[in-house]
């Protein structure tokens, strides 16, 4: 198996590990198996300049520890857009940043392996110590296929390791294969893979010296897809399954956040009754704890959203709802992947943001990032059920339908469509260049490992406490510091807390500031308090119905809408009439529905495109597209109210 | 794979767009007028000159189209299907397949 003479190979050098790459196609079982080897040590990173992330971790084998760099699955190493430069640059050494790696680990699926060879024998023709790992060799034997391992071992010229990955059979095997990477050897005579012709021999004599017989195509999966892609029942089956989505996430996720909820409101009121009165037991009470708060609160939504997601992927059933919805996804120029992302933005962008990873192309990434935060987020619903509460009575219907419900479905709608004509405005205009053309293998379909999901899911939750957590809980104490500052101690001595906490907040920092871009948005008819709100409302939406609260002096800050509504203009043209109009409501809820009002989200837009230009541009399209539909609203019902 | 003679009647499938569900077609060509890295990207999923490639089925509004082609299952929209040149084929047999 190894024809090396001594010191080739030789990798290990002080203070370094040699370092494994895994090459294989999507959907082998690759990222299971790097999962399996590495464990918790992993991290995953960008590659400077493009969105392309790498994983990388530490294997510990009977001869010491190897790095292992998962490399993205890939069918081919010929690069088709940038991103795959990257990748090949890396491979080949010619990346600044990174080394080349020692060695190569070619992950190939033992039922597709007809196809795999010939991402195999352009692995081999890097001249690099090269091994190979065959994965769902049980499923290749149940549908009657085999193969000689040693028979392809000899074939090769490198050794081959069997394993069942997602099972961790086979586990020990590839780990004692990797403490003997420094035995790898270099193939000799680099296979054909330049000649289809000569390509296609060279893999049916590697099949034939194996003894290979192709699997029959899986009949579970068959008889499932009958069902699944079916133009009826299978769009039944997609929109109930999408039904299901929404209604765990909203139903169940809801009390669980309730829960949280009261559980941090508790410990603030213990930590206002041992602090006492003054600005530690507000810090501590309103910044500090209200802020983890606000961040643990997404908890139960990104939890059940991963949960299901990464089920719903494993299985295999992804691929089968981008298949249906591919068409409509086309007409705003993504693909049927991009429907993932924009489905999980409804609960929050983070989420939904990162779930683009899946996507190959790097132009409709960026499109499908650029556009899912304008999808109707959990964020915005506080702020519409205020402002929905305000514009329209209770009791109003619209034939069965409570006209409240259709207030807010209308919102949804709003988004939904913003979002499609957006993405296909970016795909016309700034992503203009670099179009991979469209393609979706469906693999079969396989049970999940309740390991391998619930890695799926803690690996993007760990990264959104972490990262996203941090932002949240800075804002918020730096928002605390700018409402409440400078302190009138003098003047509200004699003011009960409501009041006392509006007139702190009219003269604080960021009451200055909302009296400073008044003007700004005096055309939409939003006063200097309501801008207020918008300012904080800039960490997280939903800490607009909070603020408003405080600045109208309510006694419920949670349920302001009683004091809004007696709110009227102090200065002005219409001084002394109210301030919550249906104009002025209608385009609030507008510029709610499009401007950018979330940290979180530029965050995880900056980490996910690996630059600060998209979450700029996003910033900025945002605004302008805010604040135009917010004028229109206010104009047309103004004209219509009038 | 059996060869048909196909009637006069019925028009043979020239591009992988145009064939059915259940029909089995082999690869004539990749069309030389596409963009040589989506033809390469073609090739390494499978659709290569003398592959064979089943059609299984079509979406509900013609695209994407999803094919078997070298072992694995693999989804085209109608634009690449159409670039892709197909020689022999057959139709459905007369028993069902699965």
């Amino acid at each position: 198996m190894s024809c090396h003479g001594p010191g080739e190979g030789d990798v290990a050098t002080l203070g370094r590990t040699t370092e494994v790459a895994l090459l294989g196609s999507p959907n082998t079982g690759k990222s299971s198996l790097f999962n399996r080897l590495t464990g918790l040590s992993a991290a995953t990173g960008n590659y400077p300049g493009v969105t392309v992330t790498r994983s990388r971790g530490t294997a510990r084998t009977s001869s010491g520890s190897v790095t292992v760099t998962d490399l993205p699955g890939t069918y081919s190493l010929e690069p088709a857009s940038p991103d795959e430069d990257v990748v090949l640059d890396h491979l080949t050494g010619r990346q600044e940043s990174e080394t080349a790696p020692d060695a190569l680990l070619v992950v190939m699926d033992s039922t597709t392996l007809y196809r795999s060879l010939a991402l195999c024998a352009e692995a081999l023709a890097l001249g690099r110590p090269t091994a190979v790992v065959l994965t769902m060799v049980d499923e290749l034997r149940a549908r009657g296929g085999d193969l000689d391992v040693t028979g392809l071992s000899r074939a090769l010229g490198v050794p081959v390791v069997e394993t069942v990955a997602h099972r961790g059979r086979g586990l020990e095997d590839v780990r004692e294969l990797l403490g003997e990477v420094a035995s790898w050897p270099v193939a000799l005579i680099a296979p054909p893979h330049d000649d289809a012709a000569q390509l296609s021999g060279w893999i049916r004599s590697v099949l034939d010296s194996a003894r290979y017989r192709s699997p029959r195509s899986s009949v579970a999966t068959s008889r499932i897809d009958a069902v699944l892609l079916h133009p009826v029942w299978g769009a039944l089956v997609f929109l109930a399954v999408m039904f299901c989505f929404f209604q765990v996430i909203f139903t169940v996720a809801a009390p669980i956040q309730d829960a949280i909820q009261a559980v941090f409101d508790h410990w603030g009121e213990v930590a206002a009754n041992t602090l006492g009165s003054g600005f530690l037991a507000d810090f501590v009470g309103t910044a500090l704890i209200g802020g983890v708060g606000g961040v643990l609160v997404f908890l139960p939504q990104i939890l059940l959203l991963y949960l299901m997601i990464s089920v719903l992927e494993s299985v295999g059933y992804m691929s089968r709802a981008a298949f249906l919805m591919d068409r409509i996804m086309a007409r705003s120029g993504l693909d049927g992947r991009a429907f993932v992302a924009m489905l999980s933005s409804t609960a929050c962008a983070v989420p939904g943001i990162m779930a683009t990873r899946t996507m190959p192309s790097s132009r409709d990434r960026i499109a499908t990032i650029m556009s899912a935060p304008l999808m109707t987020c959990s964020a915005r619903l506080p702020v519409y059920l205020l402002l929905i509460s305000l514009l329209v009575p209770a009791e109003a219907r619209l034939g069965p339908f409570s006209m409240q419900g259709a207030a807010l479905f209308g919102m949804y709608l709003l988004g939904g469509l913003a979002s499609l004509v957006v993405a296909r405005v970016f795909k016309a205009t700034l992503l203009r260049h670099g179009a991979l053309p469209f393609y979706l293998e469906m693999p079969p379909y396989r049970l999940p490992t309740p390991r391998g999901i619930l890695r799926a899911v803690w690996t993007p939750v760990w990264m959104f406490l972490r990262k996203v957590g941090t932002i949240i809980l800075v804002v918020t104490a730096v928002l605390w510091v700018l409402i409440n500052f400078p302190a009138r101690e003098a003047e509200t001595a004699h003011m009960d807390e409501a009041q006392a906490q509006s007139y702190v907040m009219e003269n604080s920092f960021a009451g200055a500031a909302g009296k400073a871009v008044e003007p700004v948005f005096e055309p939409l008819g939003f006063d200097w308090r309501v801008d207020i709100g918008l300012i904080a409302s800039f960490a997280a939406r939903e800490v607009f119905v909070s603020t408003m609260g405080q600045v109208a002096a309510a006694e419920d800050p949670e349920d302001p809408g009683a004091a809004l509504q007696q709110l009227t203009y102090t200065h002005g043209p219409h001084q002394g009439e109210p301030v919550f109009t249906p104009p002025t409501i209608v385009a609030l809820m507008i510029f709610f529905a499009f401007a950018m009002q979330c940290v979180s989200t530029l965050a995880t837009m900056r980490r996910e495109t690996n630059s600060w230009k998209w979450p700029a541009i996003a910033v900025a399209y945002m605004f302008v597209l805010a604040y135009g539909a917010a004028w229109i609203g206010h104009e047309i019902t103004a004209a219509v109210t009038r | 794979m059996k060869r048909s003679k196909q009637g006069a009647a019925t028009p043979s499938p020239v591009t992988l767009c145009d064939v059915k569900p259940g029909e089995i077609a082999c690869i004539a060509l990749v069309e030389d007028a596409l963009d040589p890295v989506v033809r390469r990207r073609l090739g390494a999923l499978g659709f290569r000159e003398g592959e064979q490639v089943t059609c299984l089925r079509r979406a509900p509004m013609g695209s994407p189209i999803l094919f078997r082609v070298c072992g694995a299952e693999v989804c085209l929209r109608k634009e690449q299907a159409r670039s892709v040149r197909i020689g022999e084929w057959s139709p459905a047999p007369v028993a069902s397949v699965s």
